[in-house]
């Protein structure tokens, strides 16, 4: 997308020393990046030593398409006066479908994705990661959900009988 | 590079090394029984869930082999589920859940059924903001209320901010803890379902007499009434509520009964006193 020249760009620096040149108006996405261009308005070049290159650069081609689709639907309704509202159902479903799309990642990938959102503050994104994770968890017993998430059990099988005489409530059918 | 980072990572487990705030964001999303039952995954995870401050208690979604001890399958279910919440909530550590729902649908024959809830179950969360409450269908013989024995939910929730309450069995709730609760003085969004307007709106009033600072205030009619005494209520002998803060009423009901004008009236006084909007919406029953 062509961008005007008088837009800012900001440098966003990962942890193994990658450079990433965006519009501020991405990296406003970030509520942590916001509030330090808020707070010192001059700065172009910043640091993320929690992030890197990989997971950094997911992050912003997330904030993109979403910069990207609101831009998009604020000109259709600068131009036609209102939004129609099937064609913002559209671009929501357009969205959504994307969103999916991009969760398609390895457990390891979500986890660094779920802390870097929750680091740099995207909660869009937070919501989409923690949501998945969450949706890798429900209706798995406790085997599949180790194996899911490579958990390793360091309980022996007489804490575990332990744990579970002491919350019979909670495995009353037997998996 | 990718491949390296792959490699590097072998088969760490990651969701384990989160901070417990962002594991419990994930458990967020699941119902009760499911949080509780990551007890077992691992030493990490043995004591994550007795301080999630999200409870989903769910009867549609909870999990329990009803059918096979004999008896009635129905009543089997809803007292394993109300044993799973009472045990959940006793043995965690309840002052820091700021979020609540409970959703308690089914029909029992049991004659204890209505003591639903013990005394004390809901009095220990002082950092509730937020709480769901439906109370649908629960009875034992049909004429008694299932709130027979005082379950202090109201008392619980009250510092709650946002406070949604519903299901038939509503009238019973409020009936029966209105009484002894106290000012609920952080709420400011209200939410009530399926209460007849017609047949209990004094509840409604004096529930709302306590909620002195209430902002939003959204109604809904019940769909079907079990007494069938519409409009017979002698309505508005609680002085009206003076809503200082009220900015928003919503309104919704499937068909206009005979005590409505009385109901409507009321309304537009509140909203009067506080310039509130008010909006009225009819929608048929589908």
């Amino acid at each position: 997308m062509a961008r005007s020249s008088t837009e800012n760009m900001i440098t966003l620096m990962s942890s193994d020393g990658e450079e990433f040149m965006v519009t501020e108006k991405v990296a406003r996405e970030c509520t942590t990046i916001r509030n330090m261009l808020e707070d010192d308005c001059v700065i172009t070049n910043i640091p993320l030593p929690n992030v890197t290159s990989d997971i950094l650069s997911m992050v912003i081609e997330y904030c993109m398409e979403h910069v990207a689709a609101a831009e998009k639907a604020a000109a259709e309704t600068a131009e036609k006066g209102s939004s129609s509202a099937p064609a913002a159902a559209k671009a929501n479903k357009d969205l959504e479908e994307w969103d999916k799309a991009f969760m398609n990642v390895d457990v390891y990938t979500l986890c660094d994705l779920i802390l870097a959102a929750n680091y740099l503050n995207v909660s869009g994104l937070l919501d989409l990661t923690i949501q998945t994770a969450a949706n890798l968890i429900k209706g798995k017993s406790p085997e599949q959900i180790r194996k899911t998430f490579h958990i390793q059990n360091d309980l022996s099988l007489e804490e575990e009988e332990k744990i579970r005489s002491q919350t019979p409530w909670a495995f009353e059918k037997s998996e | 590079m990718e491949h390296a980072g792959k490699s590097r990572r072998g088969d760490r487990d990651m969701i384990s090394s989160l901070p417990d705030c962002l594991i419990h964001l994930i458990m967020s999303f699941l119902t009760a029984q499911q949080a509780v039952r990551t007890c077992v995954l691992s030493k990490r995870w043995k004591h994550l869930w007795t301080t999630l401050p999200f409870l989903d208690f769910d009867v549609l979604k909870f999990e329990c082999d009803g059918e096979s001890e004999g008896g009635d399958p129905q009543s089997n279910k809803l007292e394993k589920f109300r044993d799973f919440v009472s045990m959940t909530l006793l043995l965690r550590e309840a002052s820091d859940v700021h979020t609540f729902r409970l959703f308690c649908f089914g029909i029992s024959h049991l004659p204890n059924c209505h003591m639903l809830f013990g005394p004390k179950m809901f009095l220990k969360m002082p950092s509730l903001t937020s709480a769901y409450i439906c109370m649908d269908n629960i009875w034992w013989d049909g004429s008694k209320s299932c709130f027979k024995g005082k379950s202090n939910i109201l008392i619980g929730f009250s510092n709650v901010q946002s406070l949604k309450l519903s299901g038939s069995k509503l009238k019973d709730l409020l009936e029966n803890e209105l009484s002894n609760c106290p000012e609920f003085s952080n709420l400011k969004d209200l939410s009530v379902d399926d209460l007849c307007l017609s047949c209990h709106f004094n509840l409604l009033a004096s529930f709302l007499n306590r909620c002195p600072y209430l902002e939003k205030l959204s109604l809904k009619d019940a769909v079907y009434c079990e007494s069938q005494m519409h409009g017979n209520q002698e309505l508005l002998k609680i002085a009206p509520f003076n809503a200082k803060r009220l900015t928003t009423v919503e309104f919704k009901f499937y068909k206009r009964k005979k005590s409505f004008p009385q109901v409507v009236k009321y309304l537009q006084d509140i909203t009067e006193n506080s310039r509130a909007q008010i909006s009225m919406t009819s929608k048929l029953l589908v």
